[in-house]
C-alpha cells in the first residue's frame, strides 16, 4: 500500500470548510459582555491582587495578544478575550485569561483542544481541569485559563482560587455538544475527548497529516467532529449536514484517489468502507455511516482489525 | 515542591546569587579568547548542551562552535532575536541565556547589542527579557506595524515570497544572533530557527502573505505557510542560531499553556536546518515530518540528515 494516499484519505476527509478562519474570518460577533466584569478584584482573592490593566482583544485583534497561534481559536469561533495578572506578596504571579467564544460548541471545543485528557478535575465551571501549572473550564460561551508560573503549591492554589472567582461571576451555562459524548460509556480507557470544528485541531490530533496531502482544499464540508485517543487507537466521529453530504464527501474521495494511480492501488474499498496505510505505518479504517464518517487511526503493530471492527460497529451502535 | 520554571527560576536564582553569577567572570574571559575545549577545536556544525544552569549552557554550546569571536568582531553591532510569544512556561526564549548571550557578545567587542521586535513592551515584560536588556544595556526598539518601516528585500528563488518585507532597523546591523525557544506550533507541528525569522518580517505581511487569502487552515494553507517562512530564510541567513530547548511545550503551542517537557537543553550552530531538525529530534519528532525543515533542506539552505553533520553533545 502506497502510505501517501492512505494519509491523504484521511486528512481529505477531515479537511473542512471553517465557518469563521482567521484571515477572513467574516463578521467579528458582538461581544455579548463587558469582560472587565468578571475580573476578580483583591476583595475576592486571599492574597492576589490584579497586577497592571487587564487587556482586552476582539476578533482578528487576537492576532496581536497571539502572534502565530490565533488560528485555531477562529477555527473554532472567538469573539474576545481579556487578559489579566495577579500577584501574591511573594511575588508569584497567576495569569488569568476569560475567552469569550462564538457559542457555547465553540468554547467547550476549545476547551477540550486546551486539554491534555491528563489532569485532575476541578470544581469550577463546566469540567474544570487541573493541569501541572494551569487550569481550564468552559461554562456557557466563555473559556477560562488561569496559568501558574511555577508549580509551587501556593501558585496552584492560587490558580484554583482566581478560577473559582471568576466561575462565581459567569452566569451562563450550556449543555456541552451531543456529539462529545459519541464515544461508549464502557471505553474506560479512552484518555481524551476533543470536540472539532475545523481541520486544524483535527491535525493537532493525527499530526502530519498534511505533510503528505495536496489535494484540493474545500472538497469536504464536515459540520463538527469528535475525536477520541484511546491507547494506540484515534477515533474520528466527523458529522456532515447530511446523509448525502457524507456520502458525497465519502464517494469524492475514492474519485479522487481512483484518479490518482499512486493512491489508486493503496485503498482497500468495500462498500462505504476504506482501509489503508499511512506513511507512519498506522493502518486507517474509514465507514460511511449515515451523516457521518467513522474513521480509527491503529497504531498498534500489528494492526488488530477485529478490534478495529468492533469499534466501529459499536460505534454505529451507539448511534442508532 | 518547587520545580522551576523559566523567568521565575531565573529570578529565584538571581536573587539568591546575584544576577550574573550563572556566567561567571573566568568562563566568560576564556570564551572571549576563543575555543576552550579540545573538542571545540574540532569542526562543530551543531552542539547540543544539557545541563541546569540556562546561561553556562548557551555559553558552552556557542564555545563548541567555535566561540563568539568568531561571529563576533571588535566593533561590531550585534542584533539579537530571542523569542517572546507569550509568558507562559516553555513558550519564550529564557533570560538567563538572553544575558549569558549578551554578556558574549560584550565579551568578544560588541560595540552595540540590540533587539527589534513589533510586539508590545508587556510581551517582553511577561516574558522577563525586557528586565534582561534594561539591566545590560541593550537596547530594545519597538518597530511599529506599519510598512513604511519595512524593506522590501527581493527574493529571486522564492515559491512564494517574492518580496520579503524586513524591519528597516534590521540593515544597521552587522550580525544577527537568531535565539529561538523550540515549541510546539499547532499549525504546522513545529518552531524553531527558521519560524523565528518572522519576527523580522512584517507583521501586516506575514497575515496576509503567510497566511494566504481566505486562510481556512487547511493543509494547502499550512503547505503555503511553511513555503513562505523557508522563503523569508532565503532572504535572511542568522550568523549564529541559539535555541532554547531548556523547557518547552509540546503541545498547544506557540502560546500555551501545554504539556511541558524539559530536555533541559541549548542547541547552537549556523546551519539552521540542521539546528531545527535536532530540535525536531530532541522534541521527539522527525525532521523529515517537519515540513520547513523540509523544504528548506530542498532549498539547499542547510541539512536535515544529522548524520551529514558534525553534532557534538556534551552535558554539563
Amino acid at each position: 500500500m502506497n502510505g501517501r494516499g492512505f494519509v491523504s484519505f484521511v486528512f481529505f476527509v477531515m479537511t473542512a470548510i471553517v465557518p469563521r478562519t482567521s484571515a477572513d474570518p467574516g463578521p467579528v460577533p458582538e461581544p455579548q459582555l463587558d469582560l472587565r466584569t468578571v475580573l476578580p478584584s483583591s476583595a475576592d482573592l486571599r492574597g492576589w491582587t490584579p497586577k497592571d490593566a487587564p487587556q482586552i482583544y476582539r476578533g482578528d485583534d487576537l492576532f496581536l495578544y497571539i502572534d502565530g497561534g490565533a488560528d485555531v481559536y477562529h477555527e473554532y469561533g472567538f469573539k474576545q478575550v481579556i487578559a489579566q495578572d495577579y500577584r501574591d506578596a511573594n511575588g508569584r504571579s497567576v495569569s488569568l485569561e476569560v475567552y469569550e467564544m462564538a457559542d457555547i460548541a465553540a468554547a467547550y471545543g476549545m476547551f477540550t483542544f486546551k486539554s491534555s485528557g491528563k489532569g485532575r478535575a476541578a470544581a469550577v465551571g463546566q469540567d474544570g481541569q487541573v493541569e501541572d501549572y494551569y487550569l481550564n473550564f468552559w461554562r456557557g460561551p466563555y473559556l477560562v485559563t488561569a496559568v501558574g508560573f511555577d508549580d509551587s503549591a501556593e501558585c496552584r492554589a492560587g490558580i484554583e482560587r482566581i478560577a473559582a472567582a471568576v466561575d462565581g461571576r459567569l452566569k451562563a451555562t450550556g449543555p456541552r455538544p451531543k456529539l462529545a459524548d459519541v464515544f461508549p460509556r464502557e471505553w474506560t480507557d479512552v484518555t481524551r475527548v476533543v470536540y472539532l470544528k475545523g481541520p486544524l485541531a483535527a491535525d493537532n490530533i493525527y499530526a502530519y497529516l498534511n505533510r503528505y496531502v495536496s489535494l484540493s482544499r474545500d472538497l469536504f464540508h464536515f459540520k463538527e467532529g469528535a475525536a477520541a485517543e484511546r491507547g494506540l487507537y484515534k477515533i474520528f466521529v466527523l458529522r456532515y449536514a447530511t446523509a448525502a453530504d457524507a456520502g458525497q464527501a465519502f464517494a469524492k474521495a475514492e474519485q479522487t484517489f481512483r484518479q490518482n494511480a499512486a493512491i489508486g492501488n493503496d485503498v482497500q474499498t468495500k462498500a462505504g468502507a476504506y482501509e489503508a496505510r499511512d506513511a507512519k505505518g498506522n493502518i486507517l479504517y474509514a465507514r460511511l455511516f449515515e451523516d457521518r464518517i467513522h474513521l480509527v487511526v491503529d497504531a498498534n503493530r500489528p494492526s488488530d482489525r477485529t478490534s478495529v471492527e468492533a469499534m466501529l460497529t459499536r460505534l454505529e451502535k451507539s448511534l442508532r | 515542591m518547587s520545580t522551576k520554571i523559566g523567568r521565575r527560576e531565573f529570578m529565584a536564582r538571581s536573587a539568591k546569587f546575584g544576577a550574573s553569577a550563572f556566567l561567571g567572570d573566568k568562563l566568560l574571559g576564556s570564551l572571549a579568547k576563543g575555543p576552550v575545549s579540545a573538542a571545540a577545536a574540532d569542526k562543530v556544525d551543531v552542539a547540543v548542551v544539557s545541563g541546569t544552569d540556562y546561561g553556562a549552557l548557551a555559553a558552552k554550546a556557542v564555545d563548541l562552535v567555535g566561540g563568539m569571536v568568531k561571529f563576533v568582531s571588535k566593533g561590531a553591532k550585534v542584533l539579537l532575536m530571542p523569542n517572546v510569544q507569550s509568558k507562559n512556561p516553555g513558550t519564550f526564549t529564557k533570560p538567563e541565556i538572553l544575558r549569558a548571550v549578551i554578556r558574549m557578545c560584550k565579551s568578544a567587542g560588541a560595540k552595540e547589542i540590540g533587539c527589534l521586535s513589533y510586539l508590545t513592551q508587556q510581551h517582553w515584560d511577561g516574558a522577563g527579557l525586557a528586565a534582561v536588556v534594561a539591566e545590560e544595556g541593550v537596547g530594545l526598539k519597538f518597530i511599529p506595524r506599519e510598512d513604511v518601516h519595512y524593506r522590501a528585500v527581493p527574493v529571486p528563488a522564492a515559491a512564494v515570497l517574492k518580496d520579503a518585507k524586513i524591519m528597516n532597523a534590521y540593515f544597521d546591523y552587522d550580525v544577527f544572533i537568531n535565539m529561538p525557544v523550540t515549541k510546539d506550533h499547532a499549525g504546522n507541528r513545529f518552531t524553531g530557527s527558521m519560524k523565528n525569522l518572522m519576527a523580522l518580517h512584517s507583521p501586516n505581511e506575514n497575515r496576509a502573505v503567510f497566511h494566504k487569502p481566505n486562510w481556512k487552515t487547511d493543509p494547502a494553507d499550512i503547505a503555503h505557510l511553511d513555503t513562505c517562512i523557508v522563503d523569508l530564510n532565503l532572504a535572511l541567513k542568522p550568523t549564529l542560531n541559539i535555541v532554547d530547548a531548556t523547557e518547552v511545550i509540546t503541545t498547544n503551542g506557540p502560546m500555551g499553556p501545554g504539556d511541558l517537557v524539559k530536555p533541559m537543553k541549548v542547541i547552537a550552530g549556523t546551519d539552521r536546518v540542521a539546528v531545527d531538525a535536532m530540535c525536531a529530534t530532541v522534541l521527539g519528532l522527525k525532521p523529515e515530518d517537519i515540513g520547513t525543515i523540509r523544504l528548506a533542506f530542498q532549498k539547499k539552505i542547510g541539512e536535515i540528515d544529522l548524520k551529514k553533520v558534525a553534532v557534538k553533545e556534551i552535558k554539563l
